[in-house]
């Protein structure tokens, strides 16, 4: 590829972001490994305060919390898919596809503007 | 007469099973974070095959977007499995007490009367003072444990629910309270619901810059949907000699009135708590007191409710709260815990007031998709969600806070609590761009969202 600045295996890179993605996938089934746990720790302390409490954590935070992890790292693997294939496609348009799918990764408020 | 033993619990819970659970609390977090540390591992490997000039965005990903959520899991599954083992230690120091003195009223409680013996009376003191001292213990560990737990969620209580709607747009509210000296002498919460209070005579704004007069756009005011007749008597409250004073029912009625097809109306119809406004005008004198938020429904009025004045900076604070509790030491390296939790409040009541008839279920789901936009926007951030809301809601605060600067500050405020409320009613500009941000279009309209919220105020605009 002739483009400064730019080299990507593409093959590896996309195995890798592949492997990756299936172990990002593995999160789904903690979601409901955590709702069984919650579920189960409500009815062993058998008292209705705790079992509030622990229903209103899980589903109020906890729950969504880990939602956003899983689709946190579906968006890192997709936007980077993205970027890899803007590059294989190597027509006029390449870099700025490129660029644009690595600003679409998510940025930590804290690191704005360093990019 | 006998010793009385209801306040102890049928039985204590099984201590071992409650450590068995506790573990499988934990586990969903310590395995999380392995997957998470898995993902870590292949990313590793892009080093060697990826070259960009942003190739370092690319390779912190995981480290800077998705950790902070996967190791705030791991905290809070690990905080809630050490509460859960607390209460089981707990119940388990207890145990043999609460055993003992069970065995002792069933033994003395059996006591015929002429095989009592002479100190039957002063040991039933004994045992019944043992009772309760047992069931004091096993209570107290059980608010302990729950109080544990509930302080992890910084959603908490139905009242906390309706001061996390404040903490979403913490923020925004902040910039409009403090523009305007908006202090918590203007706000009320009673019975879970949050009340603005105004007086023309006696107010925070006068100190800052209020106007000290304000007319009446009778065209805006129709153009929302007020009927004439109220105009009409809110055009003779203003007359200079002997002018007519409109009443708060005057207002109530108006407002219960309202042609659902206008947009006040479909304001109204879709929020009406906001029909229990109470609004006076007389001459340049205003009371008013608008319910802002619908409250808890049922559980109005419970234990969690709050009563009296709001004490707003406390409020406003729950988020640095959170960003400074367990959860929040972990978020916060990367300053993503007051963005996900702002939004995730943010979205959540959104839900609730844009789709008051889906389940809680479905809020978390609408909640966790507006979390997911932000979280994939940096151009836009939480901005987005409020800024449709704050325009219109500006625009609709003026109609029903028809002070200049406090009904567009309130009203942009409300408006911002509920997000895009106004939907697709008041004009379609308005309900394109909602939609627009609903199908994730968000990086091209944060500038037009901004335009378009003027364009709507200023168009809405009832006074001068």
């Amino acid at each position: 590829m002739a483009l400064d600045g730019w080299n990507i295996n593409v093959g590896t890179a996309k195995s890798i972001v592949g492997k990756a993605q299936a172990d990002v996938d593995l999160l789904e089934g903690k979601k409901t490994s955590l709702t069984t746990s919650f579920t189960e720790a409500a009815a062993a302390c058998d008292h209705l305060e705790i079992g509030q409490a622990l229903d209103g954590l899980l589903g109020d935070f906890l729950g969504p919390l880990l939602e956003a992890g899983h689709n946190a790292g579906n968006s890192i693997c997709g936007n980077t898919v993205s970027t890899i294939n803007a590059y294989e496609s190597a027509d006029g348009t390449m870099a700025d596809d490129a660029e644009s799918a690595i600003y679409a990764i998510p940025t930590p408020p804290s690191a704005k503007g360093d990019g | 007469m006998s010793v009385d033993i209801s306040s102890l619990p049928d039985k204590l819970p099984d201590t071992g099973t409650i450590d068995t659970k506790a573990a499988a609390v934990r586990k969903v977090g310590t395995q999380s974070k392995d997957i998470r540390d898995d993902v870590q591992s292949d990313w590793s490997g892009l080093d060697a095959v990826f070259e960009s000039p942003h190739q370092d965005r690319v390779f912190s990903a995981v480290t800077t977007v998705m950790s902070p959520y996967i190791d705030a899991v791991g905290t809070v599954t690990d905080d809630t499995a050490t509460a859960l083992e607390d209460f089981s230690s707990a119940i388990s120091n207890l145990k043999s007490r609460y055993d003992a003195v069970k065995e002792r009223a069933s033994t003395h409680n059996a006591l015929a009367g002429d095989d009592r013996p002479d100190d039957y009376w002063t040991t039933n003191g004994e045992i019944q003072r043992e009772i309760n001292a047992v069931a004091g213990l096993y209570d107290d560990a059980v608010k302990t444990c729950a109080g544990k737990i509930s302080k992890l969620n910084p959603l908490f209580g139905d009242a906390a629910k309706t001061a996390g709607t404040v903490n979403g747009y913490s923020g925004h509210a902040q910039h409009a309270l403090e523009a305007l000296g908006l202090t918590a002498s203007s706000l009320e919460f009673r019975n879970g619901k949050l009340f603005f209070k105004f007086n023309s005579d006696a107010n925070d704004f006068k100190a800052k810059g209020m106007p000290g007069r304000f007319s009446i756009k009778e065209g805006t005011l129709r153009k929302l949907g007020v009927p004439n007749s109220y105009i009409e008597r809110l055009a003779d409250s203003q007359k200079a000699t002997g002018p007519e004073r409109v009443s708060k029912n005057a207002g109530k009625t108006m407002l219960h009135n309202l042609d659902p097809k206008t947009p006040l109306g479909a304001l109204v119809a879709k929020y009406p708590w906001l029909k229990n406004t109470k609004f006076s005008v007389h001459g340049q004198k205003v009371e008013l007191k608008v319910q802002l938020t619908r409250g808890s429904g049922s559980h109005q009025g419970g234990r969690h409710a709050r009563t009296g004045p709001v004490k707003l900076p406390k409020a406003l604070d729950k988020v640095n709260k959170f960003a400074n509790g367990p959860a929040g030491k972990l978020l916060n390296v990367v300053g993503a815990g007051v963005t996900f939790a702002g939004t995730y409040t943010e979205g959540y009541n959104d839900s609730l007031l844009r789709n008051p008839d889906m389940s809680p279920a479905e809020h978390r789901t609408e909640a966790v998709k507006d979390a997911a936009v932000v979280t994939a926007s940096e151009q836009v951030g939480t901005v987005v969600g409020t800024a449709v809301g704050r325009g219109v809601g500006a625009a609709v605060g003026q109609a029903i806070i028809p002070i200049p600067g406090v009904g567009a500050a309130v009203g942009g405020f409300v408006g911002g609590l509920a997000g895009g409320w106004l939907g697709g009613t008041v004009g379609n500009a308005i309900g394109s761009t909602i939609n627009d941000i609903r199908h994730g279009d968000i990086g091209s309209v944060g500038e037009a969202v901004m335009d378009t919220g003027k364009k709507v105020l200023s168009s809405l605009n009832p006074f001068d």
